[in-house]
């Protein structure tokens, strides 16, 4: 008999058979189609009077940013940029301008690539007499400055600078919102998901002392190894079925509204400091991956604080309490090894900018980048804590 | 088959709660016999494996209580039974079959028939938290006798039955206890009189008495409450 399979199944059915499983899921599920369209939602306000619609606004930038789609940010787009934003009045709140809308509105992030990778202010800009040449050289210039400021050792300098080199220049514009969105969304998703984990395996084990029916699991053939087993993997497949779960409806709402367009759109563009020789439809898709691997290993590390502590609550408290601190607490670049660690914990980790930020992991001389060891690092860890909650497991007594 | 204790003990802190009980136990019906705080329950959990003792060792014809081969022929009814309250009696059943590795094909013929022996086969398929605490003895009864086992320990197993339920639950135990090993704690020393092969008398954490009843001339529930009283005058 497959007994683990019907334990499996058992277990799934204890923790989904709860109301707080389903009405958790269904905030999250609420969250998940709400996200992609929170923009959209109201009006464009101008000293009290409704100027436009949220979503007829962002249409008008939409169809702009899609007409520029595919084009090199080069000369040419740089002066069509700078044209188009020269003819907006030079005053303090110039995006509410209705020149700004009629003529810059489609160009904003071209002329933020602009701004952005040579510092120049929004009245330096309107005079302009500068080249793409120019503005490459500033990029360049302005990120090596922050490479070097940024606490990293001379051969994750190197390696940045390097592969600052080997990507292709001109950077190519792309009209990208669905991943934009995906990214703005992902650590929102992400402490949502700890929290939906927290609440949902923390009496996963605390449960069966509170139910009274760990005696008779205890007393029975496959109630010490078995059991075990199953209730790890049901809580993971809980927690990553419902990840995926949301996973799959926010990249289906986002790329059904908002078009698949601009996956090859370079990371780098879009991360100013960043020399990243990925696209961000690729960084979406590791960020979201990661997520999965963060999520089970954050299942394992509940379930066995249900297990050591043996209390529901105290397990949810220390878990959401770490769930809270990593979104709250953020550790100086200049301690490098201790902010490293704690930027690096699934709790923190789960943010575009610690995800892929500069600092790597050496190897033998090499510079391993964060996305690509914290998955094995995280892997290894779950199997640290499930032996860890396997051995406690099986010494527990009914004291 | 036989089942040996060995210098069993339980201490918590300064407070013994089982003393260096030994006993060898063959098939029959066991009544075990205390006040609270006797040390009845501490010593079945241990007997059980799932509480650790301070020291000795417990072993069901050489197989050590610790080893999943004991748990195996083990059938256990804590004193406070515990019940997942949305589950209904036959999925809460199923589940005990596959912790105690029965063959689904057996585990629901098995179900079925022992669901008819405690009379929960009409309400088989209703919530567990719908039951009356009656109800719910009987649904511990049934899951401890799921495996056939042959040596069932039961911690106040008539505790909530009605006397009718408590009658036809001493004929079941009567039958059991000629094919296994089976370990009852009561306070109602009628139980124990009418269906115990041997009667073992625990008192802070001893054997105060063990053996065949009927070889004493008094009563058993005299000597049971002198020992009460003996116990209420020393304090």
């Amino acid at each position: 008999m497959n007994n683990i399979g019907t334990l499996y199944r058992y277990e799934i059915k204890k923790i989904v058979g709860k109301k707080l499983f389903w009405i958790m899921s269904a905030l999250l599920f609420l969250l998940a189609v709400f996200t992609p369209f929170s923009n959209l939602v109201g009006s464009y306000y101008e000293s009290g009077e409704k100027i436009a619609s949220n979503l007829s606004f962002y249409k008008e930038e939409q169809a702009g940013k899609m007409a520029l789609s595919g084009r090199a940010l080069d000369d040419e787009l740089f002066n069509e940029a700078i044209t188009a934003y020269s003819k907006v009045p030079d005053v303090f709140n110039y995006s509410s301008t209705e020149e700004y809308r009629k003529y810059a509105l489609a160009y904003n992030e071209v002329y933020g690539f602009i701004r952005t990778s040579t510092g120049l202010k929004f009245e330096d800009i309107k005079n302009w007499d500068h080249d793409a040449t120019y503005v490459y050289e500033k990029r360049k210039e302005n990120i090596y400055l922050y490479l070097e400021d940024s606490f990293l050792t001379d051969n994750e300098i190197k390696f940045w600078k390097d592969n600052y080199e080997k990507l292709d220049k001109p950077f190519t514009y792309y009209y990208h919102d669905a991943y934009q969105i995906l990214l703005d969304s992902f650590q929102t998703i992400s402490i949502i998901l700890f929290a939906f984990v927290s609440i949902v395996l923390s009496g996963v084990f605390a449960n069966e002392r509170q139910l009274k029916t760990e005696p008779i699991i205890l007393a029975s053939k496959k109630g010490k190894k078995e059991t075990f087993m199953a209730k790890i993997l049901a809580g993971i497949t809980v927690s990553v079925s419902v990840s995926l779960i949301l996973s799959i409806i926010l990249f289906s709402l986002c790329l059904g509204y908002y078009t698949p367009e601009g996956f090859d759109y370079s990371l780098t563009v879009y991360f100013n400091a960043a020399t990243y020789d990925i696209s961000i439809g690729e960084a979406c898709i590791i960020a979201y991956l990661i997520m999965q691997i963060a999520l089970v290993l954050f299942s394992i590390f509940v379930m066995t604080l249900s297990e050591v502590l043996k209390n529901s609550v105290a397990a949810l408290s220390v878990s959401m309490l770490l769930v809270i601190l990593g979104g709250m607490i953020s550790i100086p670049q200049s301690f490098r090894a201790i902010g490293q660690i704690w930027d690096w914990l699934p709790v923190s980790y789960l943010a575009i900018w610690n995800m892929f930020d500069e600092r790597t992991f050496p190897i033998f001389g090499k510079c391993i980048l964060s996305w690509q060891i914290v998955p094995i690092i995280y892997i290894f860890l779950s199997l640290i804590l499930y032996m860890i909650a396997k051995y406690k497991y099986k010494k527990v007594s009914v004291e | 088959m036989e089942l040996v204790i060995d210098r069993l003990s339980k201490q918590y802190g300064s407070k013994i709660a089982v003393d260096r009980i030994s006993a060898k136990l063959g098939k029959g019906v066991y009544g075990l016999l205390g006040a609270n705080g006797a040390g009845k329950t501490t010593l079945m959990r241990m007997i059980c494996g799932i509480l650790k003792p301070t020291s000795g060792s417990v072993s069901f014809d050489g197989i050590d209580s610790e080893e999943e081969d004991f748990r195996a022929i083990l059938g256990y009814l804590p004193q406070d039974f515990g019940y997942y309250p949305d589950f209904n009696a036959y999925d809460f059943l199923f589940y005990l079959s596959s912790l105690k590795a029965i063959p689904k094909k057996e585990a629901k013929a098995k179900i079925n028939e022992l669901l008819e022996v405690v009379g929960l086969r009409e309400v088989a398929k209703k919530k567990i938290k719908t039951y009356s605490g009656g109800m719910k003895q009987r649904l511990g009864i049934a899951q401890a006798l799921l495996n056939d086992p042959k040596l069932l320990i039961l911690d106040e197993p008539t505790a909530g039955l009605d006397p009718k339920e408590r009658v036809r639950f001493r004929n079941l135990i009567e039958k059991l206890g000629k094919d296994c090993i089976v370990l009852l704690s009561t306070h109602i020393v009628s139980d124990i009189e009418h269906i115990s092969d041997e009667v073992l008398i625990m008192k802070d954490g001893s054997f105060i008495f063990q053996g065949k009843w009927n070889d004493k001339e008094s009563s058993l529930e005299d000597f049971y409450l002198s020992q009460f009283e003996e116990g209420e005058d020393s304090e």
